[in-house]
């Protein structure tokens, strides 16, 4: 599979602050989450992505496109979602969208065409006609997504597009960037909300201090924990938890089930990986019955903290 | 491509798949013409503007009138009711035609005196028009932090000043140029034209290149200042004090010194009055005048000393070039960083 964005060596300088630092990377298509603390770099590497910032040094490709040489094609195979609001004064929903496609290359009455469809497609239908200004927050972040998504580029840069949505509105945002990837678009989510990127991202880029920080799938990066596991169990659990407590096993948090047969949960550390059969045993021993027993799984979250650590040293 | 015909998760509000497009983009050749007509579109929108473009077509009548009282004027000099009309001619045009009795001859002069006078007035209202549609032509797209709309699709800074300077300049058009012409059309069919089909067809192109020249320069300059400020309150009193002040500085120059003193760049500091003569000197009015056979003395007393056209020109193409530079420095500036603008 050709990657969707490769990068080698690739640095951006401002004077003495260096945004991108040596950014050698390969991301291969679906959706990947671009997760960085606040001057990390992630709009800097979307502006050279674009072709807007010149690099200081390095070479950069988006869809096998050189970023330096093939600024207007790229333009048109890629849709982006900027960051702040950027309406333009005086447009309704229709009007800004089909603006978009006509700047995009595309025919006024394709534009039109395409702009009625595409504001179906985000949710905003009823409110097409209405002046753009008068959008909530939700409603503009859709809005600059139909935008993005007016003349159908094969690659979306989204710059923080759950910002300022309400859950639902984040909701409808994440249900509409998993549709993207499964009608073939590549997505590029720029985003600092750990939840919106682990539930709708394959992989991630974690950056930090203008370096990539990490790379990888999230499924790996979720992999589940060798010793510590939650047990859903019903029957009394004093003597359960007794029993796990003679094994060694470490009992960290106990939520108990309320009245008779009620489930109860306990997470729980084994004193080693691969003994798992010492919660069977005790379950046995002690006449209760497990409801469930799961590994915990590292978070996105747990990883992103480890990366950015593992950048700031001991 | 095709359709995709994979189901859709049933999240909340999310009822219609996404389907793809197949058509194809064109270069972005034309982007600039999306620019202008979306902007003409918005522009023409602001509350008034139909009445200040209305004006336009008053401007037409009103030359017409004028045009139509230089024709009576070959039936009726020498009579009481001619007088009336030299004198009104007199106040209005500045052209005195006491003793007069041929009217032929001085219609060239009296026509192009016509244009001259309804371009000073035009000129005032360019200045409200400009106002009006400029300021936020670049500045709204500043203040609502617009500009990767543009710059993250297929747009080059040259299409986008072009795109926004020709908004601007079509309204300067719609009250400077197209009366002007409309004027001479409506001019000549009603009342025989400045003289010959020749002449008219001269003053024709002559007007063309007024109102070309205006549009490049005041578009321009009113472009220049949508640059530099997001505010457009901002833009709007830097507009009216670079066009204002060197009138008012101008009145003072020429009310103290002598006035062979002010035909040099003394004479060209008011940006208006540097229109006005540019105007005069591609209208010929002074060859027009020599044409009629009065010694070049009255000419003078007619007409105010002569000022070399070199020096407006050169005042108003410096400003033009400062405000090309200015204008497409400040959007290379923001297309490379639209990303973070």
């Amino acid at each position: 599979m050709s990657a969707m964005i490769q990068s080698t060596g690739l640095s951006k300088r401002y004077g003495s602050i260096t945004a991108l630092n040596d950014v050698t990377m390969s991301i291969e298509p679906g959706v990947v989450g671009l997760l960085g603390p606040n001057g990390a770099g992630k709009s800097t590497l979307l502006s050279v992505l674009l072709g807007q910032t010149p690099a200081t040094s390095g070479s950069a490709s988006i869809l096998g496109l050189d970023v330096r040489r093939r600024q207007p094609v790229i333009r048109r195979r890629v849709g982006f979602v900027p960051e702040n609001d950027c309406l333009i004064p005086g447009l309704t929903g229709t009007g800004y969208v089909c603006y978009a496609g006509r700047l995009a290359g595309m025919s006024g009455a394709d534009a039109m065409q395409r702009a009625h469809l595409v504001l179906d497609y985000v949710g905003l239908g009823e409110a097409r006609y209405r002046p753009a200004e008068q959008y909530s927050a939700g409603m503009r972040q859709q809005l600059k997504l139909a935008q993005a998504l007016v003349h159908d580029p094969d690659l979306l840069l989204l710059d923080e597009p759950t910002n300022g949505m309400d859950p639902q509105g984040r909701q409808i945002m994440l249900g509409l960037i998993k549709d993207l990837a499964r009608a073939g678009i590549s997505v590029l989510l720029s985003s600092h909300l750990l939840p919106d990127v682990e539930r709708v991202c394959e992989r991630v880029v974690i950056m930090g201090g203008g370096d990539v920080l990490a790379t990888g799938d999230i499924e790996k990066m979720q992999r589940p924990h060798p010793t510590l596991y939650t047990i859903d169990f019903s029957g009394a659990g004093d003597p359960f938890r007794r029993r796990l407590l003679e094994r060694q096993v470490i009992i960290h948090e106990t939520r108990a089930g309320g009245g008779d047969g009620a489930v109860s949960t306990l997470s729980i550390e084994l004193p080693e990986a691969g003994v798992q059969s010492v919660i069977l045993e005790a379950a046995r021993d002690t006449d209760t019955k497990l409801r469930g027993l799961h590994p915990k799984r590292s978070s996105l979250e747990e990883a992103f903290m480890k990366a950015i650590a593992r950048q700031q040293g001991p | 491509m095709s359709n995709t015909t994979s189901p859709i998760e049933p999240t909340a509000g999310v009822f219609v798949r996404y389907q793809r497009w197949s058509g194809e983009l064109n270069r972005g050749r034309w982007t600039w013409l999306a620019i202008v007509t979306t902007g003409v579109r918005i522009a023409y929108r602001r509350s008034h503007m139909p009445l200040f473009l209305m004006m336009g077509v008053l401007f037409v009548v009103f030359s017409c009138v004028i045009f139509y009282i230089i024709a009576l004027l070959e039936t009726l000099i020498g009579t009481e009711e001619g007088r009336g009309l030299l004198e009104f001619v007199r106040v209005l045009l500045g052209v005195d035609l006491s003793g007069v009795q041929q009217i032929a001859e001085f219609k060239p002069v009296l026509w192009r005196s016509a244009f001259l006078f309804m371009t000073k007035a035009e000129l005032l209202w360019v200045l409200l028009v400009a106002a009006r549609v400029g300021p936020g032509l670049i500045a709204d797209d500043l203040k609502a932090r617009a500009l990767p709309i543009y710059f993250a699709k297929p747009v080059q800074p040259w299409s986008y000043v072009t795109g926004k300077w020709l908004v601007i300049a079509i309204f300067i058009a719609l009250v400077l140029l197209i009366p002007n012409l409309l004027s001479l059309v409506c001019g000549t069919l009603l009342t025989g034209g400045p003289g010959t089909t020749v002449d008219a067809l001269a003053m024709g192109w002559e007007l063309l290149a007024c109102g070309i020249g205006v549009m490049v320069f005041g578009g321009l300059m009113m472009l220049a200042l949508s640059s530099l400020c997001s505010d457009k309150r901002l833009v709007v009193v830097g507009w009216l004090a670079l066009c204002l002040l060197p009138m008012a500085a101008q009145s003072i120059i020429s009310e103290t010194l002598p006035a062979d003193r002010t035909t040099g760049f003394l004479g060209c500091i008011s940006l208006h009055r540097d229109v006005l003569i540019l105007c005069e000197w591609m209208l010929d009015l002074r060859q027009a005048w020599t044409l009629t056979g009065l010694p070049p003395k009255a000419i003078e007393d007619a007409l105010g000393p002569a000022i070399k056209p070199i020096y407006p020109a050169v005042v108003l193409a410096g400003v033009t070039l400062v405000s090309c530079l200015v204008c497409y420095w400040r959007v290379v500036r923001f297309s490379r960083s639209a990303a973070n603008v």
